[in-house]
């Protein structure tokens, strides 16, 4: 037991050093400007860009909660619900953008709707407009981006709040006599709040600390997280750091109420029946059932399929027409081709690989402190939690302030512009994945079966070895996906804290696209694209198997 | 087929929880070959106390000893017994097989071995063939029998059961339980058992420990509870029983002799379970076979109305309330009276009544 207790306190020693330690060294930065914390808030405040940069990330993050809801939740309905051929393909298909990285998500709707995208194409040729009838930038592309992305959310809670509702409920209420709307409003929609609140503080989060949709579509529209690049790129350091503090309270705000949410939404977890899932009466009815959903799936993943699309373009070969005259293979050779042109792949690859590994180690000593107890578990326990809070941009700049010295007797090396700095990144982020997967994972030993290990002679090695670790492998495993899928598709991390040594894939996407390569850009977008999914399709393999 | 059977020794063994005392030096002895059932109430004390013996919790004081051997400072790995959980705790990622296999394979045994001993030991259950399915694809009643059988596997010296029928559905738990004790009793092994149910420990235990408030109350035969149990707790857990109020005139070595108002038959020489004094007020305790109905009017009988009735088919209970509330529970012959009819209980003429001390509230 004692030896159990110094290896967790070795465990919280590298998270808070990991974790913890960066947030406080750029807070005290931010302290130590000029003037201390007080002025340089003061001088925040004041200037104009500052104050409407927060009051947008503010709106923004609110009105995507609003957008992805209506979105999210009707098309939980309409495939938990509703009866219709191909149902159980789109319901998968249409969650698939949750693994998908944001910032090809971002590329492929400019592709599709940008100025010169396909989609916009087709309406100009379809309506003999001479130009287009919308412009992609500012305050609207970032909302629809969002909204296009973060619905999976409310549909994910939804769906599987749905499916754990008891059948029953709306069976007693009707038996008391409420019709539909009532059982509806009454019922149903109480019974989903907790998921639908969990969903609602997690789109906000994830809106609040986007990236790619404000530094692609946003231009002179800077929010926060954009503000903050700039700010570091323009060498204001110390407002960088300033601005980062801000980010990090106003999300840290929001991650303690999500916390309890999730502790009310266990509480009210009950046992799933069956779903009520009713075929449409009419033919009619089935029919438009039917086109709703293959249309808002179609919809929904139009962008990945022009994504697809124009990587068979060459350069140079579409400007005016429509649809591109030209396909071919020829972006693809270019890529695949050439070591050169493979190596952010295998930076990324590599990267993910190391920072997903380590990541699994690290989440599974943390969540078995965490088990134990007391202040070190209870320290391990948010501690692990904290980088899905932190928006990833001021998580970025954090470490890149902690790693620029040498100090070592401080905890701080100078490790930025080294190889190590960007996977270290990686590991932080991936954190809160594999800790919560081997939390779940390890809370099915509860029924005795390490007790059942050690009565039937097994030592502490081998019931770690051949029951806890197969047992807690699925949880595993879905906590590894996640976090490789985050680390092998991040931009914004990356953007703070690459070297031309480690630029992964995503930057490469960001320069081929500066240098008028859509093609190029939507090549390595595709690769992105179809690495991810693999991963996910495999993990769901694995999960059946 | 176990390994030699070996006693079970357990001494004055304490257990706190923080400031809670759940065991207050308990000394129990399993002979070799024997099967103890631990019966009490739910916060008796009785799962921690098979934990102690499993080695999952320690002991504050006190000592457990395995024929010569002292035993308590061993860690569970270590001790060799074999134990069936209450929820079964299989292991989900191996199959039925692999989990018979689990023990052996901790004892190093080669592989022949294993599987010829893990086919024997499914086979003494009677899951023969089912070694290759999951744990998820075997019915509860199967899966009980797989846990059996994985504890069985390495010949431990002492098996240990907790609650090992409570998760079945009642129709299978009774044809399971003879099953059970069936193949206890052909393995002769020294058995720990712990049961909340009156009839598994019948029927499973040669002999019974009871357990109340971390204290252990009586050990005995079935036989020897049911007839004379030691405290008032343990008249009123096991089996059915009506307490009667009376007082004590007159007490000896031996037998007492006590009187009250509601007592059928009037006063009478009684057991008492422990030593009263003339004058001081007692409760009788009286069977439902020790009395019987009598046509109301009859002497020395207690009027009174039935308000509850339950049909047994050859046999059936009648509860009686008495004037001042009073209530006596009857077996009857045949269908049980109409509910509301007056009756009268009287007392048959071999039942001797056993008197406690009044519990003052």
């Amino acid at each position: 037991m004692r030896r159990a207790r110094i290896a967790d306190g070795v465990v919280v020693a590298l998270l808070a050093w990991l974790v913890g330690w960066p947030l406080v060294v750029v807070t005290g930065a931010a302290l130590e400007a000029p003037g201390g914390f007080g002025t340089a808030l003061a001088a925040f405040a004041a200037r104009e860009g500052e104050a409407l940069a927060l009051a947008r990330s503010l709106w923004i993050s609110l009105a995507t909660v609003a957008l992805a809801a209506a979105i999210g939740v009707p098309l939980a309905f309409l495939f938990a619900r509703a009866q219709f051929p191909g149902r159980r393909a789109l319901a998968e298909l249409v969650a698939l953008p949750v693994a998908l990285p944001p910032l090809v998500g971002v590329i492929a709707f400019l592709y599709l709707w940008g100025e010169s995208g396909l989609g916009t194409r087709l309406v100009m040729a379809a309506g003999g407009l001479e130009s287009p009838p919308w412009r992609l930038s500012g305050a609207g592309a970032i909302l629809v981006v969002h909204a296009y992305s973060m619905y999976v959310y409310f549909y994910l809670f939804t769906r599987a709040a749905l499916a754990r509702l008891d059948p029953s409920l709306a069976e007693a209420a009707a038996s008391l006599g409420a019709g539909p709307v009532r059982r509806f409003f009454r019922v149903t929609l109480p019974a989903l709040r907790p998921a639908l609140g969990g969903a609602a503080v997690l789109t906000f989060l994830t809106a609040l600390g986007s990236f790619s949709a404000p530094y692609i579509f946003g231009g002179s529209y800077r929010v926060m997280t954009t503000q903050i690049l700039a700010s570091k790129q323009n060498g204001d350091v110390d407002l960088a750091e300033v601005e980062t503090v801000v980010l990090t309270l106003l999300a840290l705000g929001g991650f303690l109420v999500a916390r309890r949410f999730e502790r009310g939404e266990a509480a009210s977890r009950q046992r799933g029946g069956a779903a009520a899932r009713r075929p449409a009466p009419t033919r009619g009815a089935r029919a438009a059932l039917a086109v709703a959903g293959w249309g808002l799936a179609l919809l929904l993943l139009a962008p990945h399929l022009t994504l697809g699309l124009l990587s068979l373009v060459p350069r140079a070969t579409w400007s005016t027409e429509v649809l591109p005259p030209v396909l071919s293979l020829d972006n693809y050779r270019r890529v695949l081709g050439s070591a050169e042109a493979l190596r952010p792949v295998a930076n990324s690859l590599g990267m993910a690989l190391a920072a997903t590994a380590a990541a699994l180690v690290l989440g599974f000593a943390a969540a078995r402190a965490a088990r134990r107890g007391g202040a070190l578990g209870r320290a391990a326990d948010l501690l692990m939690a904290v980088p899905a809070a932190v928006p990833a941009t001021a998580f970025a700049v954090a470490l890149a302030t902690t790693m620029s010295v040498a100090r070592p007797w401080q905890g701080r090396f100078l490790l930025v512009g080294t190889l190590v700095l960007l996977p270290l990144a990686y590991l932080a982020r991936a954190l809160p994945s594999t800790g919560r997967a081997a939390l779940a994972g390890l809370a099915q030993l509860d029924s005795g079966l390490e007790e059942a290990a050690a009565s039937l002679g097994a030592g502490k090695l081998r019931t770690l070895w051949a029951v806890t670790l197969p047992v807690v492998r699925p949880a595993l495993a879905a906590g590894a996906m996640l976090a490789f899928l985050a680390a092998l598709g991040d931009f914004v991390l990356s953007i703070v804290l690459y070297t031309f040594d480690t630029r992964p894939i995503s930057i490469e996407i960001l320069s081929s696209l500066r240098l008028q390569e859509t093609g190029l850009a939507a090549v390595y977008g595709v690769l992105l694209t179809a690495l991810s999914a693999a991963v996910f399709l495999a993990f769901g393999r694995e999960r059946e198997a | 087929m176990s390994a030699p059977a070996r006693p079970l020794r357990l001494e004055g063994l304490v257990k706190r929880f923080g400031d809670h005392a759940v065991l207050e030096g308990v000394s129990l002895a399993v002979p070799e070959g024997e099967i103890v059932a631990l019966l009490g109430p739910s916060g008796s004390g009785k799962t921690t106390l098979l934990r102690l013996v499993a080695g999952f919790e320690r002991a504050d004081a006190g000592r457990i000893l395995l024929g010569e051997e002292r035993i308590d400072e061993l860690p569970p790995e270590r001790r060799g017994f074999g134990m069936v959980f209450q929820h079964y705790a299989l292991f989900p990622h191996r199959s039925v097989a692999g989990n018979v296999a689990f023990g052996l394979e901790t004892r190093g045994l080669a592989r022949a071995a294993i599987a010829a001993r893990v086919e024997a030991a499914l086979a003494r259950v009677e899951l023969g063939g089912l070694g290759g399915r999951r744990i998820s694809e075997i019915s509860g009643g199967q899966q009980q029998r797989v846990a059996l059988a994985r504890a069985l596997a390495p010949e431990p010296p002492v098996l240990l059961l907790d609650e090992p029928l409570s998760n079945l559905d009642p129709s299978l738990r009774e044809r399971t339980r003879r099953e059970l004790a069936a193949l206890l009793r052909a393995l002769g092994i020294t058995t720990l058992l712990v049961t909340h149910e009156q009839e598994e420990a019948f029927e499973l235990g040669t002999r019974v420990a009871l357990l109340h408030g971390g204290r252990l109350v009586q050990v005995g035969t079935p036989g020897e509870i049911y007839r004379a149990p030691a405290t008032r707790f343990a008249a009123g857990f096991v089996g059915r029983a009506s307490f009667v109020p009376v007082e004590v005139v007159a007490a000896g070595d031996g037998p007492v002799r006590v009187r009250g108002a509601g007592l059928p038959g009037g006063e009478t020489e009684a057991e008492a379970a422990e030593a009263l004094a003339v004058g001081e007020r007692a409760d009788a305790m009286l069977r439902p076979e020790a009395l019987e109905l009598a046509e109301p009017g009859t002497p020395r009988t207690l009027a009174g109305e039935v308000v509850a009735a339950r049909f047994g088919g050859a046999w059936s209970w009648a509860t009686v309330r008495a004037a001042g509330g009073l209530e006596v529970e009857v077996l009857v012959p045949g269908p049980p009276p109409a509910l509301g009819a007056a009756v009268a209980v009287a007392r048959r003429p071999d039942a001797r009544p056993r008197v406690y001390r009044r519990e003052t509230p």
